[in-house]
């Protein structure tokens, strides 16, 4: 509870006598001038330090790892490709039709795997069910921000090219390394 | 060659004119930004860098656009006062200019009453904002102007009675003669207090920093100024930030030793303490919230007032004495 200071400031103040008034008056300056400079001295301080602001397109922002961006295949490390297997769980659940898939097994037998995998990032809420429901795990967030585009066409993503090309980059950099 | 001294002093007039007018305008739009620069720092922030080199031309840009806004009239508003309002609060600012003392041979008017003048002309923005409030047919001006009226007049009487012993002192209401006074000392070592009287009296007179309760309604509610918009809006918004500098260079003249300086004496050190003044008045807009309309009346009438008079009393006794 803070104390209760009735000076002529304060509302209540009918109740004391001229000489308590007076006092408490010359108080009330005193510790009110001392605020305002305190108070002064402390944005002066704000006005001197760094501004917090980062200038985006002309500054690098700090982009967080845990972003969760745009859905894209997984690039397994062992076989350095993706684990789908075409079984249209994840074109099931997610709740704005945004994946369009078809699969077949290869001739010669071995695993199902998709021919065709299209997904719609313009319709996508990133909502995570298709990532929660995929068995073999082969779906992921991208960390990647700059996405925006003026034109629709890119938003609508093949992800068996996607990934060729991300596998392409990936050995372009180990080899320059 | 009579006539010839009619026309030699109508180019002078004309020359002065538009010189006032010029610097009035730039000045405000430098004042902008740097109120939006020095906000922008006190808060951690960047303020305005797009609009050319680090955003100096933000204001332009502004100023262009406010230009360029539909100018909407309500239906029932009191239309002669509505539309005569803001020139009214714009045209003290030009006219205070005459007496303000820049440099002992810049001063455009040195009136014998220059002290009277500007704080004769200082009340006329009351008048402004009342019309404005008045003649907009909105509870919400009208509530905004009234307490803007209260809180300038009774603003008006520390500032004022701070003035008085400041010219006691003097003895002469002559501006040149006021800054000459100082030429060993500034009065604001003989008088601190009433410096900082005027100051606060100041901040207060012209609707600003703690005391913007009449703008504050405008962030919040609506406030006097709201049904004006593009180039009213912006006449209003030039009339405020050149009364804060008007203010400035009224505390420098009488306080701070107008144009005199270390080494050359001249109008740049006016100019550097008036903008000096400026800086600690949009220091102390963005330090502390805003004053409630009672403690504001408060503030002035039981402590303002009271120390006014005892220093008006004691530079009496002392003048008498000494």
């Amino acid at each position: 509870m803070t104390k209760r200071f009735s000076g002529p400031l304060s509302l209540v103040s009918g109740h004391l006598s001229m000489k308590e008034n007076m006092f408490k008056t010359i108080k009330e300056i005193i510790l009110g001038s001392w605020s305002i400079l305190v108070g002064m001295f402390i944005t002066a301080k704000w006005m001197i330090t760094r501004p917090v602001t980062i200038r985006y397109p002309y500054q690098p922002t700090r982009p967080s790892p845990v972003h969760k961006g745009r859905i894209r295949f997984v690039i397994f490390p062992e076989t350095g490709t993706h684990d789908c297997i075409a079984c249209l769980k994840c074109e099931n659940v997610c709740p704005s039709d945004c994946f369009k898939i078809a699969g077949e097994k290869p001739a010669a037998g071995g695993q199902k795997r998709p021919t065709l995998f299209t997904y719609n990032f313009s319709t996508c809420s990133l909502c995570s069910l298709c990532i929660e429901v995929c068995p073999t795990k082969t779906l992921e967030h991208s960390p990647e921000f700059n996405l925006a585009s003026g034109d629709k066409a890119i938003f609508f993503y093949d992800f068996l090219k996607d990934t060729e090309e991300r596998r392409e980059k990936q050995d372009a950099a180990t080899l320059n390394r | 060659m009579a006539f010839n001294e009619m026309i030699h002093e109508a180019i002078q007039i004309l020359i002065w004119a538009v010189g006032v007018i010029a610097f009035v305008t730039v000045n405000a739009l430098a004042l902008v930004y740097v109120e939006r620069k020095v906000s922008a720092h006190i808060q951690r922030r960047l303020g305005p860098m797009h609009v050319g080199p680090h955003g100096l031309l933000q204001t332009i840009a502004d100023a262009v656009k406010l230009v360029s806004k539909e100018q909407i009239i309500p239906k029932n508003v009191d239309k002669f006062l509505f539309l005569i309002a803001p020139i009214l609060a714009f045209f003290p600012v030009l006219v205070l200019f005459v007496v303000m003392p820049f440099a002992p041979n810049l001063i455009v008017r040195d009136l014998n009453i220059g002290v009277l003048y500007v704080f004769s002309f200082a009340s006329m923005e009351v008048i402004a904002i009342f019309m404005a409030g008045w003649s907009s047919n909105n509870k919400y001006s009208l509530l905004g102007a009234m307490r803007s009226v209260a809180q300038v007049i009774s603003y008006e009487v520390p500032l004022l009675l701070s003035v008085l012993s400041v010219i006691l002192m003097i003895g002469s209401l002559k501006m040149s003669e006021v800054v000459q006074y100082q030429d060993k000392i500034w009065v604001i070592v003989l008088q601190p207090i009433a410096f900082i009287i005027f100051m606060l009296g100041g901040i207060a007179d012209t609707n600003r920093a703690p005391f913007d309760i009449p703008e504050a309604e405008s962030e919040l509610v609506a406030g006097f100024h709201t049904e004006y918009s593009g180039m009213r809006f912006a006449l209003f918004f030039l009339a405020e930030y050149s009364n804060v500098f008007l203010v400035s260079c009224a505390a420098t003249a009488l306080f701070l030793g107008g144009w005199y300086g270390p080494f050359v004496n001249g109008v740049h050190w006016f100019l550097l303490k008036v903008y000096a003044l400026v800086f600690v008045i949009v220091w102390i807009r963005w330090t502390f919230p805003r004053l409630r309309p009672d403690q504001l009346m408060n503030f002035c009438w039981k402590i303002l007032t009271p120390i006014a008079i005892i220093n008006l009393l004691i530079t009496g006794l002392v003048l008498k004495l000494v």
